[in-house]
């Protein structure tokens, strides 16, 4: 305001008491001293009469009020429905009621206005307070609005279908209400369900004994549980529960169920699958001939199988948890540390020869691929699959030297060929050569003689005939005795201690027994050449006046035990001595017939050789009885 | 009446030989020759010789065999051996299996003479230096002794047989031993084998038997 009216002043001071003067005196004070405002308008929109409430609304001293035009005491009006509706009072003469919220205080006025020729009566009473009560409360209304919807948000986010059930006085139970939920998973509505004979029929016949449930939540007790339906279209669906009663306190028992109910099929399934998949893992696993484990980066074990805890653990023992350095030698477990290692290292699947312990503490081959693995939360495992290659190692090892020992064999065998002819040539050529060319010469000079000399020549050509025979038997035998042949092991073996004693002056004592009968011509020919070869051995070695030989039926074998109280030697430096030669024939032979071959020596503790031959031939191939070198 | 001889050789030249030593005997008539063993005895059943003078190396059926069959089928014909081997296990099989006689090829004429007068007269004849007492020695240097084949086993195999009898399995004498089962289980067979035993009954038997042995 501010401009300056002192001209209209007098005038509107006039007016008002002109008007005050209308109104009688106690009417009067009793508008002043009411909290509503009341204004008097002329004709010309100013100001009559205000109020005491009204002047203080308007925030000016009456005097600059009185006589002035409220638009131009209070131009922030203009425009408004405050306006609108004077003009609307004024020009039409018609009485009008709106509520406003007055233009410089902010509070509320309910505003009557009644017209008159002269101008505008206006009354206006102060709602601000039940305004600002009715605002709170559509508020609140608006704040329960949103709580509400947002409690069945949150219960249908939470829940797939809520539902109350009544309680009859005599415990039935029956659905009342359902969300749509009921039937997007059932398949049936609340209805159809009752009709069908009410819940009870949609559950799984192996779930549907809960009668101790019902009876709790009668009781007053929340439940929950997780059951199996079958929806109208026949799949089993899992569900689950979640039971609040609610008493009423009249009658004094649960009238009512609240609940919400989940479907938890696809869970369930994966659950069940999970469980199923884990199932089928440890079957596999500890079915499995291979060894399976897990370990952790610092080597502690975290899984392993029935055939790794069979093959490695005393049954009462676990590994979990356990480490490798704990539970292997320490040479073991550097090893398998040090390949652990690496493919945690590189990321790369390792296969790899190892040797490890068994339970009973012998080293044992074994061909293991290792990998890494990560769980889930990131941490990584070694893991690993084993089979035992010992027998496959043992059996390449054992190919391997049975093809090096044929390749030895078969070239001493044209080398021992070789000498045997060179000898044969040498000894015919010596012994019978020599005889039969003296022979010749005594029948040339007997071709000359007469009478006695003839006789004499022809004696002479007799005896070196006889000679001749007995070189000639004697060669035979000592190539190879035709008793052996003829009358079997035992007569040969008495003819050749005969010979070996008459030529190393070694007695052999010789205990036999079981020997009445003949055997296979393999078995008796190597018993033969064994001993032959044995006491050969004997001879050149052991230094000795007696030996000791022993042959004797066992059970379907036959035993030839030489023995000798002689030199001896170091076992162990067997294949580097000169008797290795004599002895590998021996071997030979026995392998030959699948028999068995047994060493047993030390220096100066004498000899004693064991040879076991299977009397009947083996019929698989398999060699029942192995060679062994031993100390004595 | 002379006494008839049959002669059995595979070399045509010593049969003639014989013959020859032989038709200047008084009163022994060769009347036939055979060249093989299957010979030989279809010969003795036609002939029925008193003598047969026999090569024990026949081709075919060897001279043990014919031997065996002559003297079972036709004892009356005395057999005379004629054998190249002075080896006493030769002769003792030869006399075992029936012959009278056994006389060495390198002999003189005068021995096989000698025999085959011997065997007719009902006498057993063997030329030098064959001899009774050499048989005699051979046969028991032949015979078999009681011989215990415990002394054969190996220290490991004593100990698994010791500790088999006391009644421990297997894995209980690996443990104690400080050897494999498998181990074990080879020294076992092997000193079954050894001991000619079959099962367990046979071994404690045995070793019962051989406990008492020992305290006699």
């Amino acid at each position: 305001m501010g401009q300056d009216q002192t001209g209209d002043r007098s005038a509107s001071l006039r007016a008002s008491t002109c008007l005050s003067a209308q109104v009688p005196p106690e009417v009067g004070r009793i508008l002043e001293t009411v909290r509503d405002v009341f204004i008097v308008l002329d004709a010309d929109w100013r100001f009559v009469y205000l109020n005491g409430a009204a002047v203080k609304a308007a925030r000016q001293p009456l005097e600059m009020l009185l006589g002035r035009s409220i638009w131009e005491c209070f131009p922030a009006l203009r425009g408004t429905e405050v306006e609108v509706r004077y003009r609307q009072a004024m020009a039409e003469q018609v009485p009008v009621h709106f509520e406003a919220p007055g233009v410089l205080t902010g509070r509320w006025y309910d505003i009557s206005v009644y017209p008159a020729t002269t101008g505008l009566t206006i009354y206006g009473r102060d709602i601000t307070e039940g305004k600002q009560v009715e605002e709170a409360l559509r508020a609140s209304e608006r704040l329960l609005r949103e709580s509400d919807e947002r409690h069945r948000l949150l219960a249908e986010l939470s829940s797939d279908y809520s539902y109350t059930c009544q309680v009859d006085p005599d415990g039935t139970i029956r659905i009342e209400s359902a969300t749509a939920g009921f039937e997007r998973v059932t398949g049936y509505s609340v209805a159809e369900l009752e009709a069908r004979g009410g819940w009870k029929t949609l559950v799984h016949p192996d779930d549907r004994d809960d009668s101790h449930r019902e009876q709790r939540m009668r009781a007053g007790q929340r439940d929950m549980n997780e059951v199996r339906i079958i929806t109208r279209q026949g799949d089993t669906r899992w569900i689950r529960f979640s039971t609040v009663p609610v008493a009423d306190p009249e009658q004094g028992r649960v009238v009512r169920l609240l609940g919400a109910v989940q479907d938890i099929t696809e869970r369930k399934r994966a659950e069940i699958a999970l469980r199923e998949s884990e199932e089928r893992f440890r079957n596999f696993m500890d079915n499995n001939p291979a060894v399976a484990f897990m370990r952790d980066p610092e080597g502690r074990y975290v899984y392993f199988n029935r055939t790794h805890q069979l093959l490695f653990q005393e049954p009462s023992a676990s590994w979990l948890g356990k480490t490798i350095c704990e539970v292997f030698p320490a040479q073991t477990a550097a090893e398998l540390a040090a390949h652990d290692a690496e493919v945690l290292a590189t990321g790369l699947v390792m296969r790899a020869e190892e040797k490890v312990p068994a339970r009973d503490g012998l080293l044992r081959d074994w061909l293991a691929f290792k990998f890494p693995l990560q769980d889930a939360v990131g941490r990584r495992f070694l893991g690993g699959v084993a089979v035992d290659i010992t027998d496959r190692k043992l059996a390449e090892r054992a190919l391997r030297e049975s093809e090096e020992r044929l390749q030895a064999l078969s070239r001493r065998l044209l080398e021992v060929q070789e000498a045997e002819r060179r000898s044969f040539a040498r000894e015919l050529h010596d012994e019978i050569g020599q005889a039969l060319t003296g022979l010749s010469l005594v029948l040339k000079t007997s071709a000359l003689a007469h009478g006695e000399d003839l006789s004499a020549r022809l004696r002479e050509a007799q005896a070196l005939v006889k000679e001749l025979m007995a070189k000639a038997r004697d060669l035979s035998l000592r190539w190879r005795p035709t008793m052996l042949d003829d009358l079997g092991l035992l007569p040969a073996l008495l003819w050749l201690i005969d010979r070996y004693t008459a030529q190393t002056s070694i007695s052999v004592q010789f205990e036999h027994r079981g020997l009445e009968q003949r055997f296979r011509q393999q078995v008796e020919t190597a018993a033969y050449r064994i001993v032959q070869e044995a006491l050969t051995n004997v001879a050149r070695h052991a230094g000795v006046a007696t030996a000791a030989l022993r042959v004797w039926l066992g059970t379907d074998v036959l035993c030839i035990q030489i023995e000798d109280q002689g030199a001896g030697f170091e076992v162990k430096l067997l294949h580097s001595s000169a008797r290795s030669g004599g002895l590998s024939g021996m071997q030979e032979r026995v392998h030959l017939l699948r028999g068995r071959l047994v060493l047993e020596s030390a220096p100066g503790r004498g000899t004693r050789l064991t040879a076991q031959l299977p009397v009947q031939e083996a019929e698989n191939g398999e060699r029942h009885v192995t060679d062994h070198f031993a100390g004595r | 009446m002379s006494r008839t001889i049959l002669l059995a050789d595979d070399h045509r030249i010593v049969r003639q030989g014989l013959r020859a030593i032989l038709k200047a005997e008084p009163g022994l008539r060769v009347v036939g020759e055979a060249a093989n063993g299957l010979e030989t005895l279809r010969l003795v059943e036609q002939l029925l010789p008193d003598v047969l003078v026999l090569d024990l190396m026949l081709p075919g059926l060897d001279g043990f065999k014919v031997i065996r069959q002559v003297t079972r089928r036709q004892p009356q014909t005395r057999i005379v051996v004629l054998s190249m081997h002075a080896n006493e296990a030769y002769v003792q099989e030869a006399i075992q299996a029936g012959a009278y006689a056994y006389v060495l090829k390198e002999s003189s004429a005068d021995e096989l003479v000698q025999a085959i007068r011997a065997v007719l007269a009902g006498n057993r004849f063997l030329s030098p230096p064959v001899s009774e007492q050499a048989l005699k020695a051979y046969s028991e240097r032949a015979r078999s002794a009681p011989f215990d084949p415990y002394e054969t086993l190996t220290a490991r195999e004593r100990e698994v047989l010791r500790l088999t009898v006391e009644g421990r399995t297997s894995p209980e004498i690996a443990r104690q031993l400080f050897i494999s089962r498998r181990t074990v289980e080879s020294h076992r067979a092997n000193m079954m084998r050894k001991l000619g035993l079959r099962n367990q009954k046979e071994l404690i038997s045995y070793a019962v038997r051989r406990d008492e042995l020992f305290a006699q």
